[in-house]
């Protein structure tokens, strides 16, 4: 234990780690108050910069990303009330009120406490539950993952709006680009029709850069908006001790909130946040200045939405599946550098994990230096125009998608997958689903395909074990919860 | 019809195609198989499969909703613009293999901003010129990854 913690301490403690977390918070703080700017297109955008990089370093500068975007979304939700990503949109609800108050800062300020706290739950429970569920998760054998994965497959209804078959189509395609290649049990051809770029399959980023940043460009040039920004406004006094203790118990229930709802996969930033923020009006004496302006709406929405931040890296880290599409990407750096998250990785890579702890831990310190330093700076680097934003995110995605391989396949590879997103995104089929099904798909069918080798062909196998059984119950009560979840988030956001 | 009972009927036929022509075609599985579930086309069959159904389901879902979202935008406006950056896109792509990636991403920078409405010179040839630029530096002086220069590949040194 020890030893592989001075293994850790020795793997971390370089300058370029110490830097690269700096910079991935400060990215992903820029990246999330950037409307129109998505953390997963940032985590995406930086991925093929990573390439360079030890597995550590990379890997951190994604995370770092990741943690800083939760938080970023929320600077322009309160100022300009244009959430940058998704999960921020419960913070608008009181920030902005508080912004046409006079009370940015304060609003920044509480947002910024709630989401450094959350983050800091958020990685403990991380560091705490991951060893334990990886040391259950190596008694698994093929049946076992299957039934994992297929438990994982409730991402989809998770991440697919509020229309389920658009969600589930989404899926099937992705399954299908992911068959792309040879035949791992036979070595015979899959829709590979002679091209011999195709033998290995579809790249990962060309796909996820295709997906999620291509179509939002293209939509961006093809509307023609005037765009006319707000002016951000960072006015009144900030909040210290006495604000924060008041919102101490959301901040605390809320983070708790993000943890639970964070550990399961598919649930993400946005419902935790609008869980966290109803939990908080019920139990509040200012219940009913709640949507007019009530620093512990802000405080609670933050502190639901950060909370996901370390939970979701609980499922990855430990049996190797995704808590959601950031994640998901991550999932795919950890394959780019040779290392396959899972049970496993703490068997052979354990000071690797430590140093991803480490730096984990050092990133909310960094959210909170950048918080409180920049946070005008950033409010600033916010009103930048979309017309001078996206052909540089462009030119971005062409250089990223050749540098993976130095293949002018993939830039191909990343356009045509650029139109099948806007296809998609026009006619209303959201693309996470599509990733998560193409990450996911592989092992699904490596799983099963292994599992019936082993039965010759008997379907028992998948129901070997009282693990086989806890999957198959869980994956029906998950999905029952996120169908659910969902019917009452829809008129509460609304 | 609506537009949602319209795409699930294509996304039916779509899901039938794959799974009788698409499959059969691009999918080679050896004659001499026991243990079907183990088939190279057993896992694509199952996706074909699911991506039908939920076809139908969205056509006959539709059945008492209002017509989608899409039908109300305006294409007649927007097509040109698409057909624009599908140009500028794919134009890149097949410049790279002549003039490399720098030379074509500064044209594509600059001329889309143009396109999207940006008057600034300064900053239009500033953020063309700089960007590509920055990003040749990266990739060749620090991730050692030989970015196509094309025409200019002499410039290399």
């Amino acid at each position: 234990m020890i030893d592989n913690f001075l293994e850790a301490l020795s793997l971390f403690l370089t300058f370029q780690n110490i830097i690269i977390i700096f910079l991935g918070v400060l990215i992903g703080t820029v990246v999330g108050a950037i409307p129109g700017m998505t953390t997963v297109m940032g985590v995406a955008l930086a991925l093929p910069f990573t390439f360079s990089m030890p597995p550590v370093t990379g890997i951190l500068l994604l995370l770092g990303i990741y943690k800083g975007g939760l938080y970023g979304g929320s600077i322009t939700a309160i100022l300009i009330k244009a959430p940058g990503t998704p999960a921020a949109s419960c913070t608008v609800l009181d920030g902005y009120p508080l912004t046409q108050k006079g009370e940015a800062r304060k609003a920044l300020d509480i947002a910024l406490y709630a989401s450094c706290f959350a983050d800091f739950v958020s990685n403990i429970s991380l560091i705490l539950f991951a060893g334990m569920l990886a040391s259950l998760a190596l008694k698994f054998g093929p049946p076992e993952f299957f039934t994992l994965i297929v438990f994982s497959l409730t991402i989809i209804a998770g991440v697919s709006g509020d229309d389920l078959p658009r969600g589930i189509i989404s899926a099937a395609l992705g399954l299908m680009f992911a068959v792309i290649g040879l035949d791992i049990v036979y070595g015979t051809n899959r829709f590979i029709f002679d091209n011999w770029n195709l033998m290995g399959g579809l790249s990962f980023i060309p796909v996820l850069i295709g997906l999620f940043a291509l179509p939002e460009i293209i939509h961006f040039f093809t509307h023609k908006v005037s765009e006319q920004l707000k002016s951000a406004k960072m006015s009144g006094a900030g909040a210290g001790l006495k604000e924060f203790r008041q919102c101490f118990k959301s901040i605390l229930r809320g983070s708790l909130i993000g943890v639970g709802l964070g550990a399961i996969p598919g649930i993400g930033g946005a419902p935790s946040a609008f869980l966290s923020y109803s939990e908080a009006r019920r139990n509040s004496p200012n219940r009913d200045n709640f949507g007019k302006g009530e620093l512990e709406g802000v405080a609670a929405a933050e502190a639901g939405n950060n909370g996901v931040a370390g939970a979701t890296m609980i499922p990855l880290l430990a049996l190797g599946v995704p808590g959601d599409v950031i994640t998901a990407v991550i999932l795919g750096a950890f394959m780019i550098h040779g290392l396959r998250p899972g049970p496993l990785m703490f068997v052979e890579n354990l000071p690797l994990i430590y140093a991803l702890f480490i730096g984990i831990m050092l990133s909310s310190v960094y959210l909170f230096v950048i918080g409180k330093v920049s946070i005008r700076a950033i409010s600033r680097i916010s009103e930048i125009p979309n017309r001078v934003l996206y052909p540089v995110v462009l030119v971005f995605c062409l250089f990223g998608s050749f540098a993976i391989n130095n293949s002018i396949f993939d830039v191909i590879v990343m356009l045509l997958m650029g139109c099948v997103g806007y296809i998609m995104m026009v006619f209303r089929f959201p693309a996470p689903p599509f990733l998560i099904a193409f990450i996911l798909g592989p092992l699904l069918e490596d799983n099963f395909r292994q599992a019936m080798i082993l039965s010759d062909g008997g379907l028992g196998i998948l129901f070997r074990s009282p693990i086989c059984w806890v999957f198959w119950t869980l994956t029906l009560l998950s999905f029952y919860l996120l169908v659910k979840s969902r019917q009452k988030q829809i008129p509460l956001a609304g | 019809m609506n537009s949602s009972r319209i795409t699930g009927i294509v996304l039916v036929v779509i899901g039938l195609l794959v799974f009788f022509v698409l499959i059969p075609v691009g999918i080679v599985s050896p004659s001499n198989l026991d243990n079907l579930a183990i088939a190279p086309d057993f896992w694509p069959r199952i996706v074909a499969g699911v991506f039908t159904l939920m076809g139908i389901v969205i056509a006959v879902k539709s059945g008492g909703e209002a017509a989608d979202g899409e039908q109300s935008i305006p294409w007649s406006g927007r097509l040109p613009r698409l057909a624009v950056v599908l140009a500028a896109l794919f134009g890149f792509y097949f410049a790279i293999s002549s003039f490399g990636m720098v030379a074509p991403a500064m044209a594509l920078i600059f001329g889309l901003m143009l396109f999207a409405g940006e008057r600034r010179w300064w900053l239009m040839i500033l953020v063309s010129t700089l960007v590509p630029i920055l990003l040749y530096i990266f990739f060749v002086f620090v991730a050692n990854i030989p970015i196509p220069l094309g025409l200019f590949e002499t410039l290399r040194g």
